[in-house]
């Protein structure tokens, strides 16, 4: 793993991915370093309609799919990450396709667990992810993948499935109405 | 904290997820095992079939697109008569012929002729009951004593009480069977006995309860 990570950035980013394509662990384990924690992260914030789900799982499928249908990507390092959010929305998306068919809410009417003081930064994420969910659909997640999560503008909507003018159209909205609601951004 | 602080600004830190050995061992397999699911060369070799498939649905949709036009630009066809009628055939009054009058006349009904189960003289027989399609191997003249009486004759007497139907001249017939004639000898000689009594039930069920018929069937299947 350290040879791949001692060459150049150009380098680097088509070595990375070419090397993961040819089954290389070491590039495998580069590629989960870098761009996991902001997937699990960008999970996080976008309901998955089942509260049994685990944001983990839903990674983990994502990477496991993206492993198995790595020689079908043809792109460099730069658009993985956005080829590997595109394989984990898809997985999100049917999870809530699955929970809306079999409508199983077993934990929906638990009350809510109080949570401790110490865990303030618990707190800040959920009111993170309170405020995206009262967004439109498209607002929250053009909001959480580049203002939560930090993806650039061509990547979001490559993830989203949307044209650029769309997906900033729809974070300009959306970032109005949070300020609305005393968001400082 | 606050709400106020809480919203203070949208990013968050992403959580620190570090890989190890086995996760990118099994990433890796699974890249290795993976294999294009579509290629540009896949693509050539059904695009062929998939072309001359289309083509040939385009060809037979013009061709019954045209059939189609052909006939609807048929406009209704007169109905015309191959000959000419003729203008005093059709308005002469129809009048019964000598013919005619000849066909309407009532036949008298023959009364049935007598049969002769020997058979030895064709010229018995009427052509009512030759037309019953029952006279068989016993019309013509000689099956009663040449052929094996086993196979015909039992088969003649059967048929013959059961179209007959309880007819007096069923029990004249059966009376030659209990003597000398071929049908009491086929029933006697038959080697299993199951030719001549199942003849024998057929005419029984036919005549309803006549006495020749059933004489004949219980004797078989007492035997």
């Amino acid at each position: 793993m350290s040879t791949v990570r001692d060459t150049s950035r150009a380098d680097t980013e088509t070595s990375v991915v070419a090397l993961a394509r040819a089954g290389e662990a070491a590039a495998w384990r580069e590629l989960y370093d870098r761009h996991a924690g902001r997937l699990l992260l960008w999970l996080r914030q976008l309901p998955s309609g089942d509260p049994s789900a685990d944001h983990e799982d839903l990674a983990m499928e994502a990477w496991a799919v993206a492993a198995s249908r790595i020689a079908d990507f043809g792109g460099g390092d730069d658009d993985f990450g956005g080829w590997l959010f595109t394989i984990a929305r898809n997985h999100l998306l049917n999870t809530r396709r699955k929970v809306a068919r079999r409508a199983t809410y077993g934990t929906a009417e638990l009350p809510e667990i109080p949570v401790p003081a110490e865990t303030a930064v618990v707190d800040h994420h959920d009111a993170v992810r309170r405020a995206l969910a009262a967004l439109p659909t498209r607002e929250g997640e053009v909001i959480a993948c580049m203002d939560v999560v930090g993806l650039d503008l061509a990547t979001t909507a490559q993830v989203l499935g949307v044209k650029r003018p769309a997906a900033r159209m729809a974070r300009s909205r959306g970032l109005a109405r949070l300020r609305r609601l005393g968001w400082e951004v | 904290m606050t709400g106020a602080a809480d919203r203070r600004s949208l990013h968050l830190d992403p959580p620190s997820v570090l890989s190890d050995e086995s996760l990118g061992e099994r990433l890796a397999a699974l890249a290795r095992s993976s294999t294009p699911t579509a290629s540009p060369r896949a693509r050539r070799h059904w695009g062929l079939p998939v072309a001359g498939a289309v083509v040939a649905l385009a060809t037979a949709g013009a061709t019954f697109g045209a059939d189609q036009v052909r006939h609807h630009g048929d406009g209704p066809q007169p109905v015309v008569p191959a000959t000419r009628l003729e203008r005093s055939t059709s308005h002469q009054p129809l009048v019964p012929t000598a013919a005619d009058e000849h066909d309407d006349e009532v036949q008298p009904v023959e009364p049935p002729t007598t049969f002769h189960p020997t058979g030895g003289d064709d010229g018995g027989l009427s052509d009512s009951h030759r037309r019953g399609g029952t006279s068989g191997a016993a019309s013509h003249p000689g099956d009663s004593t040449g052929d094996d009486p086993s196979d015909d004759s039992g088969d003649d007497q059967g048929d013959d009480a059961g179209h007959d139907g309880g007819h007096s001249d069923g029990s004249e017939r059966s009376e030659p069977s209990d003597g000398d004639s071929a049908t009491g000898e086929a029933s006697d000689d038959a080697p299993d006995g199951s030719d001549g009594g199942r003849d024998s039930g057929d005419g029984a069920a036919h005549d309803g309860g006549s006495d020749t018929a059933g004489t004949g069937g219980t004797g078989e299947h007492d035997g």
